[in-house]
């Protein structure tokens, strides 16, 4: 990596600074710096593999709206995954942590602010849920997070058993993509590889067993999902539940012409998971 | 005709990633540049995915980076860049129709090779860019090479086709045929999707057959020409003419190849019998389109390395 960043300063005079940060494998990261110093910062936890790509854009206009609204916000790919460094075979949960600590310590010392809060977006509530845990205080704010580590593993194998449906091979049930991943090391997914160390680091891991400490949650499950086991462990921490109208349901890991963040209902979600997040930064 | 598809190789680490944001005034489009630590050839790539996913640098397994990552280590400067209105890039979200290529970003993409010491460029495009690579190479001084990756021949927005242009564009005999076989049959037993999309072309043929479509002037004119819009023709032609090579790959169950062969039985054709030594059509078993295994992925990356080790050694 060249240890260059690319600039650019938006109409609202946002400093959104690109480039790589970290040691000898560096890491992807955007920042978004208000004008004025901020006095609260978001680090955003994007999802991995095929979630990472859908829900790009939608992390892109909800940083460009905090930062519109005086906020700076940090996003970055996990080594290993989107822009990083890093073989597709380094990604674990544990990186995702240190990762996500290495980017708000970054915000930090970039942007000054004394007040920090965190996004998750599916498996990035998991990292996003621990440092909003060892920063007591910090807002969290999930979008349509994995609740059950294992229910995520199902969902990207019966995912690609759907599309198998659409040609000749014989769809495999979960036991058994699950044993030829033991077996193998590696199992293909709908053209990703997802490894027998990203399957082990979160195996049987619940969201509800690492509650945030003291600050206002809300989840914003994206249509039906059930959220409530959820909710019921966390219910002491003032967690908000809100499915906002029309989120519908996404369908993750498979293509679908119509991206949420296309359309009026991804608007509505950015708009408003901005407001609640500038509210919990701020309260009155 | 050639096939080179060959064993994928081993990433190396003889490159480095540099973040953009381009052209200098605007600072529209975000872009990464992907550069050889030495040895930099004066032939640069631009890489042009298709619009799956919120963000059009990377690709499914971050394919992008990897055929970047892959050319870079043969000394090859290369450029992905995401489109206006996505990802890093500035705009509003808008929708990709065919017909409206990236021109503006593609020019925008060469102009900054060529601040880089690119002095010509190879074109790489998938689905929406590939009639980006077409439509923006056109005329462009120093483009020696394009390669298509499953183009769509036809009219359209992203994504558009399937049942619509079966009933368009196949014949009602044709359809029959497909129908009956036993790939078809195990899908509409199988799939529900399958056969809402049946009951689409049935529908779409019979509304056609009673006179009730009515059909805008583009596609009177891809119709009379047996389906390939102006849109990949005119591009084509004037690039084969201008004697840029044009490399296309399909997989023998890609839709957009059976479009293709249509096409081909129809001006395209004659086209290409034109320009036989500058046209390169390549297929591989199975499905490229959407790159849904490691495979394909790793067989195109090999494609694209070995055709621009080809065109410019």
């Amino acid at each position: 990596m060249t240890g260059v960043t690319a600039n650019r300063r938006t109409p609202l005079g946002v400093l959104e600074e690109i480039g790589f940060f970290g040691d000898e494998e560096q890491m992807f990261g955007c920042l978004h710096l208000p004008e004025q110093p901020a006095q609260a910062a978001v680090v955003i936890c994007s999802s991995t593999h095929a979630e990472l790509l859908k829900a790009y854009h939608l992390e892109v206009l909800l940083a460009r709206e905090l930062a519109a609204r005086g906020i700076a916000v940090h996003r970055f790919h996990y080594r290993g995954d989107g822009n990083s460094d890093g073989a597709d075979t380094e990604l674990n949960l544990p990186a995702m942590i240190d990762a996500a600590r290495r980017a708000t310590t970054r915000l930090v010392d970039r942007s000054g602010a004394t007040r920090l809060a965190y996004v998750g977006v599916r498996m990035g509530a998991f990292p996003a849920t621990r440092l909003a845990a060892e920063h007591e205080g910090s807002p969290l704010l999930l979008w349509d997070p994995v609740i059950d580590a294992d229910a995520f593993m199902k969902d990207a194998i019966r995912s690609h058993a759907i599309s198998a449906l659409k040609g000749e091979a014989k769809p495999e049930r979960v036991d058994q993509v699950l044993d030829r991943l033991e077996r193998e090391g590696s199992v293909e997914l709908l053209g990703y590889e997802l490894t027998s160390a990203f399957h082990s680091s979160i195996a049987g891991k619940h969201l509800a067993d690492d509650p945030p400490t003291g600050a206002a949650v809300l989840i914003v499950p994206f249509g039906t999902r059930n959220v409530e086991p959820l909710t019921a462990a966390w219910g002491g921490a003032g967690v908000d539940v809100t499915d906002l109208q029309g989120t519908g349901r996404e369908a993750w890991w498979l293509d679908e012409q119509a991206t949420e963040d296309r359309n009026e209902r991804g608007r509505v979600l950015v708009t408003r998971s901005a407001e609640w997040m500038a509210a919990a930064l701020n309260p009155a | 005709m050639t096939t080179d598809i060959g064993v994928a190789k081993e990433l190396g680490a003889k490159s480095s990633d540099t973040p953009v944001f381009y052209p200098e005034d605007t600072r529209t489009y975000f872009g990464i540049v992907t550069e050889p630590l030495a040895d930099a050839k004066t032939t640069g790539v631009v890489l042009l995915s298709g619009t799956f996913g919120g963000t059009t640098t990377l690709g499914r397994n971050r394919m992008w980076l990897k055929m970047a990552k892959a050319l870079a280590d043969r000394g090859y400067p290369v450029l992905r860049f995401d489109y206006a209105g996505i990802g890093d890039s500035a705009g509003d979200a808008v929708c990709y129709e065919l017909e409206s290529p990236a021109i503006p970003e593609l020019h925008a993409g060469f102009d900054l090779l060529a601040s880089r010491g690119v002095t010509d460029y190879l074109v790489v495009g998938t689905c929406y860019g590939s009639r980006t690579a077409l439509a923006g190479s056109v005329g462009r001084q120093g483009v020696r090479g394009v390669h298509l990756l499953v183009p769509p021949v036809r009219t359209g927005t992203k994504g558009v086709g399937g049942a619509d242009h079966l009933a368009e564009y196949v014949g009602t005999a044709s359809l029959a045929k497909r129908a009956f076989s036993k790939r078809i049959l195990r899908k509409l037993f199988r799939s529900q999707q399958a056969r809402k999309a049946a009951v689409r072309v049935l529908t779409q043929k019979t509304r056609s057959a009673v006179g009730m479509k009515t059909q805008p002037s583009q596609q009177d004119e891809e119709s009379q020409d047996r389906g390939a819009a102006p849109g990949f023709h005119r591009p084509l032609r004037q690039l084969l003419s201008d004697g840029v090579p044009v490399r296309i790959l399909f997989g023998t169950d890609d839709f957009f190849w059976t479009e293709f062969q249509e096409a081909r039985s129809g001006r395209l054709g004659e086209e290409l019998d034109r320009h036989g030594d500058l046209i390169d059509v390549a297929t591989v078993p199975g499905t490229v389109r959407g790159f849904l295994s490691v495979r394909v992925q790793n067989l195109v990356i090999d494609s694209v390395v070995a055709w621009a080790g080809r065109l410019a050694p």
